[in-house]
């Protein structure tokens, strides 16, 4: 097998086993063991994503999309 | 075997009683999380920020969260200029000393100094099981830029918590000027009058933004959300220190006063995804496109790897990519005889491509936990005067619940 053929197979193994992390499934109130761990969450670190926002407001020409609100600076 | 019953019982009831959102939040009366953040630029800004934030719980159905953020900004930052700039005298947008002073025999830099205080207060109420209202409110005022906000959000669950639906609007009105008081004309030159050009008051900005967002619990190892955020900017949204040069080959003619359009349409569609792996790694992977009508589109990948160690201690590095397309008035200077009605040279305006890694590292400590994160961000710029900025971003900050 020629080294495209060979990416080519690799990134169907890596797609198949995506797909099945990330199949739907229902997920019952006592399955919920590993989703309620702290590391799980989808506000892990507000502290760091905080200082992350201010951070990049100021250095680059995009911003938001994770929350409305909060204050503004007129940052450097 | 009762007793390990009883304690299913709990965790059990305990994970009814939480959405898809906040799957795992620990009861608790109150929370307390303090920071400590380094932001230094080589050559350029320093940054010293001290943060706390507190989350009481007030009764059953209230949540109070308090913020308060203290920064001081000190160093220097490119003016917009060209850096060959000759005999004219440097523009001093400001300050008594403490605003923007030019780096000697550098026109393109300025040194400047601030400090900044900011309060953010929210309330978290459930008014029903499966529904809950957030309000925020937000001030935050430095030498030359005041911003006041507020916003309300909706969370709605469904019946058995596993997609939660979010609807938040928020507002802001923002006052910017000079730190001397006022805010230049737009596309005035700076030597105009014997170096007293023509200033206005201070600039007034207002902000409307809505965002719709959907969390979901994907499987028993995975949760990801969605959400589109729309804002809108209207008022004075120009650099009142930023100025832009006149060139013709390459020697400096003039240098003016930025001008920016006094509105800005900004969008972005965001989304996340945690998944946590067969061997107890967790992966967090977050993407952003963005888009406005000021012709910047940008796209942003963060992918962070947290993994455990014995003892609750964790190791997570972090690789963030980002690239964006410049403005439509971006110039890094104008062609002689060129006066654009609207003219930026900032720098975060141009085409950019950025890069951010770090390590960040977490253990428990004194009854609480202590996260160490150490961060590098490179930037590389298409036209910019200054064609690169490297930074040290480090954070400490230590968590406490208290019951």
């Amino acid at each position: 097998m020629n080294r495209s053929g060979t990416l080519l197979l690799c990134a169907l193994c890596i797609s198949l086993q995506a797909c099945a992390a990330f199949r739907l499934e229902p997920v019952k109130p006592w399955q919920r063991g590993i989703l309620a761990q702290e590391a799980m969450q989808l506000e892990a670190d507000p502290a760091e994503r905080f200082a992350d926002e201010h951070i990049y407001f100021s250095k680059e020409g995009s911003t938001g999309g994770r929350a409305v609100g909060g204050g503004g600076c007129g940052c450097n | 075997m009762k007793s390990i019953r009883s304690k299913l019982a709990i965790a059990t009831c305990t994970l009814l009683s939480q959405g898809a959102q906040q799957a795992g939040a620990v009861e608790s009366s109150w929370t307390a999380d303090t920071s400590y953040l380094l932001y230094s630029e080589t050559d350029r800004v320093t940054v010293n920020k001290l943060f706390t934030s507190a989350n009481v719980t007030l009764g059953d159905n209230h949540l109070l969260q308090l913020e308060a953020v203290y920064d001081t900004i000190t160093g220097a930052t490119p003016t917009g200029a060209v850096k060959s700039g000759g005999p004219v005298t440097v523009t001093t947008p400001s300050s008594g000393g403490k605003g923007y002073r030019a780096v000697s025999g550098n026109p393109a830099l300025a040194k400047f100094d601030d400090t900044r205080l900011g309060l953010n207060l929210g309330l978290v109420q459930s008014l029903r099981r499966t529904l809950r209202i957030n309000y925020g409110a937000s001030v935050s005022v430095e030498r030359d830029y005041e911003a006041y906000g507020g916003s309300l959000a909706l969370e709605r669950d469904n019946e058995d918590r596993s997609v939660t639906f979010t609807a938040g609007v928020a507002g802001s009105y923002d006052t910017i000027f000079q730190s001397s008081g006022g805010t230049p004309k737009p596309m005035g030159s700076v030597e105009e009058n014997g170096g007293n050009p023509e200033f206005f008051g201070p600039g007034k900005k207002r902000g409307f933004e809505g965002m719709l967002g959907v969390s979901r619990i994907i499987n028993r190892r995975t949760v990801a959300r969605l959400n589109y955020s729309l804002k809108r900017l209207e008022g004075y949204l120009t650099d009142p220190y930023k100025v832009i040069s006149m060139v013709r080959e390459g020697i400096e003619l003039r240098r003016f006063y930025e001008s920016r359009p006094d509105s800005r349409q900004r969008q972005a569609l965001y989304g996340e995804l945690v998944h946590r792996l067969e061997n107890r790694d967790t992966i967090r992977l977050a993407y952003r496109y963005y888009w406005d009508d000021w012709g910047i589109f940008s796209h942003t990948i963060d992918y962070r790897h947290r993994r455990n160690l014995l003892g609750g201690r964790y190791l997570e590095p972090r690789l963030r990519l980002y690239t964006q397309s410049s403005a439509d008035f971006f110039y890094p200077s104008l062609p002689f005889g060129v006066e654009p009605e609207y003219a930026s040279a900032d720098y975060r305006l141009d085409q950019m491509n950025s890069a951010t890694l770090g390590l960040k590292y977490g253990q428990p400590a004194l009854g609480g936990t202590l996260r160490l994160r150490l961060e590098y961000l490179y930037q590389t710029f298409a036209e910019a005067e200054y064609d690169t900025n490297q930074a040290l971003i480090f954070q400490a900050s230590f968590k406490k619940e208290f019951d």
